[in-house]
């Protein structure tokens, strides 16, 4: 059924749409299993003697089944006045656009959609979240998830073109946008090794947009919840998981793009791909509870004014290389 | 069934509690947040996505109203409990997971509720929803296609001795208050080309942007009360679609026409002192414009003989975390409730060693410094001005280091090593500063300032809460 391509990557037919989306639900599962040990772990009880009660840190394990299982039964409340239309696009657009995201993301030797231009289509649909949290926070009418949606295009503002830029690194370094080739074109050195920059950049870009971890003010206590303030039953769910499958998306695009692909000895190339996936969706989940959140306002500066230049040099440093290699 | 069921039993092993605490019963408020968390339970900060409203203490008359609202915002299935000594914790946990399970109760509840929640402050009852005016969401239609027209304040002119809205000013809950209201210059409607209105005066209006007036009655306006405003350009409808007026709009910092949203943030608000009301005038996520009230005080709880200096000192560390929390550091909020925890368990050497290494961490991390860094100044001239305590000079950052080195602990306890409450005159002028203190500050810096006072409302005396 496939076509070889010339960057050796096969697309595989459309069907396998639905084991992609599988895929990225499992991946989205463990993410979110992995944060609930994590936060079962820090809260556990001081009276069992740090070792908590019968369960301790692995009652953590299950926390995504009870909680689908419970937002499931959970009726869903619709605020008065509410722009109920917008809201449900914005807060269902999550999952939709981070499975678009995985489309073109090669597992190993095969891909869905093997785009001449993978890396603008990905980029296309990480601006895109822009309007689906900003929807997600508008639609409810009230002032709390008007906030978060405000906070979140604040964000966007100082993450997105440092983001845009370091997509453009391994892009010029492999002179193809076609994520395949660019998978390819890292033979023996990962682009992570070499423009650690961009790589850098593109993880915060990968954690802004899900927004996730120090970027999650949008989402933050302090309003509430900000866009998820209205939020209850299905609704919820579908934010909460979509906000999972979005960092499941940003780790699996960085490995094609940084960390050299399928490319590892023994393992079938499906299997590294896989495992790099999964390793980078682990450090991004972890760190959400480590480190504070970035102020919105705070970060306006650090985006402009550090971030973006050094995602600037860094392609020219790229671009030099790409050219002196000719 | 067999489904129901089952995911009734699952989501009952993962519920979500509101925790409401009632002025001075803060001990109860932290053994609950406890009991919850050590079930696998987890707080939450919004009614959206609680399964469980939890009332630490025996609440006031304005504060049952306020709670009562914030359980019609809850989206079901929904148990109520009333927490009013920490012995019965246990059972009270015990009892809302059974009834959480149960199926059919939860069947009857959502039969008779509506999906939004009732904004005249008639719970439950209210059948007609094509009118309905609500504080809790209302709409900012101002911002975008409806920018050319003002809202009017509702208080004064329309609704007044509206008894079906005469819900929409009470001062709100955390997210539910949201009174949108003009801020003094009302423009007008045109009164010689009056609209056809509903029968009750409520056009609804719809996203297209057709105007409706809300005037309050059939039977002529209250036009004294439109006096001296301008009829010029505007298209000057007052909007209210649902009833709710549309936000106003004053001069931002810039000097450009913005709207002002009406928000109270207290006192079912998490990581906020209780039974704190600020309600603020925002324009964006700025508060330009401040008023503060302490909801009445109750008997409030029996604290019982605990050791008054151990409990002091976990009190401060709570504020600490509060503090965590809102700078979004998760484990660092961790850390101190467990500090917090092991000195009200009486385990005062590990909380010490515990204490010491969270204040290393806190003084370490750049991340946080920088985070926090200018967050909610007070300065020495602000201080004085206001009759604050020394102690908070500086920004959140050195406000949760003093609390964390133990030095406002110090500075509370007297000669022989007793902990206090804290001075009711610090409390005081703390909460009579507020307004002042929190203008052209934006929304999450507001909260850190106000957590990283420490403010114990409790300690403000009966005769200083009115005035």
């Amino acid at each position: 059924m496939g076509e070889p391509m010339v960057s050796g990557v096969t697309t595989v037919a459309a069907g396998w749409a639905v084991f992609a989306a599988v895929l990225l639900g499992l991946l989205a599962l463990f993410a979110a299993a992995l944060d609930g040990v994590a936060t079962a772990r820090a809260e556990r009880s001081v009276a069992a003697g740090g070792g908590g009660r019968p369960g301790g840190g692995r009652r953590g394990l299950a926390v995504p089944l009870l909680e689908a299982a419970r937002l499931l039964r959970q009726c869903r409340r619709v605020p008065v006045a509410s722009d109920v239309l917008l809201w449900r696009v914005g807060v269902a657009g999550l999952p939709v656009l981070a499975l678009l995201m995985v489309a073109v993301v090669p597992l190993g030797r095969w891909t869905l959609f093997d785009l001449p231009v993978g890396v603008v289509w990905f980029n296309a649909m990480d601006v895109a979240v822009w309007a689906a949290v900003w929807l997600a926070g508008w639609g409810p009418n009230s002032a709390h998830s008007l906030v978060g949606g405000y906070r979140f295009l604040a964000y966007g503002l100082a993450y997105e073109l440092p983001l845009m830029f370091a997509l453009v690194a391994p892009a010029v370094a492999a002179k193809s946008l076609r994520v395949g080739d660019i998978a390819a074109a890292q033979d023996g050195l990962w682009f992570a090794v070499w423009m650690p920059v961009a790589f850098l950049i593109y993880c915060m870009g990968a954690l802004a947009f899900s927004v996730w971890g120090p970027f999650s003010p949008a989402l933050g206590a302090d309003v509430a919840g900000g866009v998820s303030a209205e939020l209850s039953g299905a609704d919820r769910l579908l934010l909460l998981a979509g906000r999972y499958a979005l960092l499941a998306a940003g780790a699996a695009f960085a490995v094609p793009l940084f960390l050299g692909g399928g490319a590892g000895p023994l393992l079938p190339a499906w299997a590294w791909s896989l495992l790099k996936t999964v390793v980078l969706l682990a450090v991004l989940v972890l760190l959400r509870r480590r480190l504070p959140a970035v102020r919105p306002d705070r970060f306006m500066e650090v985006g402009w004014l550090i971030l973006l230049p050094a995602a600037l040099l860094q392609d020219l440093v790229i671009a030099l290389v790409a050219i002196g290699r000719q | 069934m067999g489904v129901n069921q089952l995911l009734a039993r699952y989501a009952a092993r993962r519920a979500h509690v509101l925790v409401v605490e009632v002025p001075g019963c803060w001990t109860l408020r932290v053994a609950a947040e406890r009991g919850v968390t050590d079930r696998g339970w987890q707080v939450t900060g919004t009614p959206a996505d609680a399964d469980a409203l939890l009332v630490c203490g025996s609440p006031g008359a304005d504060l049952i109203e306020l709670v009562d609202r914030v359980w019609d915002q809850l989206p079901g299935p929904r148990v109520r409990i009333e927490l009013e000594d920490i012995a019965n914790l246990d059972e009270a946990l015990e009892s809302a997971a059974a009834q959480l399970a149960d199926i059919d109760r939860h069947r009857n509840d959502a039969l008779t509720r509506q999906t939004s929640p009732d904004p005249t402050g008639g719970h439950e009852t209210d059948e007609h929803r094509a009118d309905e005016g609500m504080d809790h969401h209302a709409r900012h239609e101002g911002m975008d296609h409806h920018a050319r027209h003002e809202g009017m304040d509702h208080a004064d002119t329309s609704h007044a001795g509206h008894a079906g809205h005469a819900g929409m000013h009470h001062a709100g809950m955390d997210h539910s208050g949201q009174e949108i209201m003009d801020r003094g210059e009302h423009s007008s409607p045109d009164h010689s080309a009056p609209q056809a209105m509903d029968r009750s005066g409520h056009e609804v209006m719809d996203r297209s942007g057709h105007q409706a007036m809300s005037h309050g009655s059939d039977e002529g306006m209250d036009h004294t009360s439109h006096e001296g405003m301008d009829h010029s350009g505007h298209g000057g409808m007052e909007m209210a679609p649902h009833g709710i007026p549309l936000a106003g709009r004053g001069e931002d910092r810039d000097g450009l026409e913005m709207d002002v949203l009406h928000l109270a943030l207290g006192p079912v608000l998490r990581y906020w002192p209780a039974g704190l009301v600020l309600t603020v005038a925002l324009q964006g996520d700025l508060v330009v414009d401040a008023t503060v009230e302490l909801l009445e005080q109750t008997r409030g709880c029996d604290d019982g003989d605990d050791d008054l200096s151990a409990a002091t000192a976990a009190r401060l560390v709570d504020h600490a975390a509060d503090v965590l929390a809102l700078s979004g550091w998760a484990d660092g909020a961790s850390r101190a409730a467990r500090v917090r925890d092991l000195l009200l368990d009486g385990r005062s050497e590990e909380a010490e060693l515990a204490l010491r290494r969270l204040h290393r961490r806190v003084a370490r991390s750049w991340l946080l410094r920088w985070s926090l860094r200018g967050a909610g100044r007070l300065d020495r001239q602000v201080l004085d001005r206001h009759d604050l305590p020394a102690w908070l000079e500086g920004d959140a950052y050195d406000r949760l280091l003093a609390i964390l080195d133990g030095t406002l602990l110090e500075s509370l306890q007297d000669r022989d090593g007793h902990g206090a409450a804290q001075p009711a005159g610090a409390a005081t002028a703390m909460v009579r500063a507020l307004p002042r203190l929190v203008s052209g500050l934006d929304l999450a810096e507001v909260r850190l300032l106000v957590a990283s006072l420490a403010l114990d409302t409790a300690a403000v005396p009966a005769e200083a809460r009115h005035g």
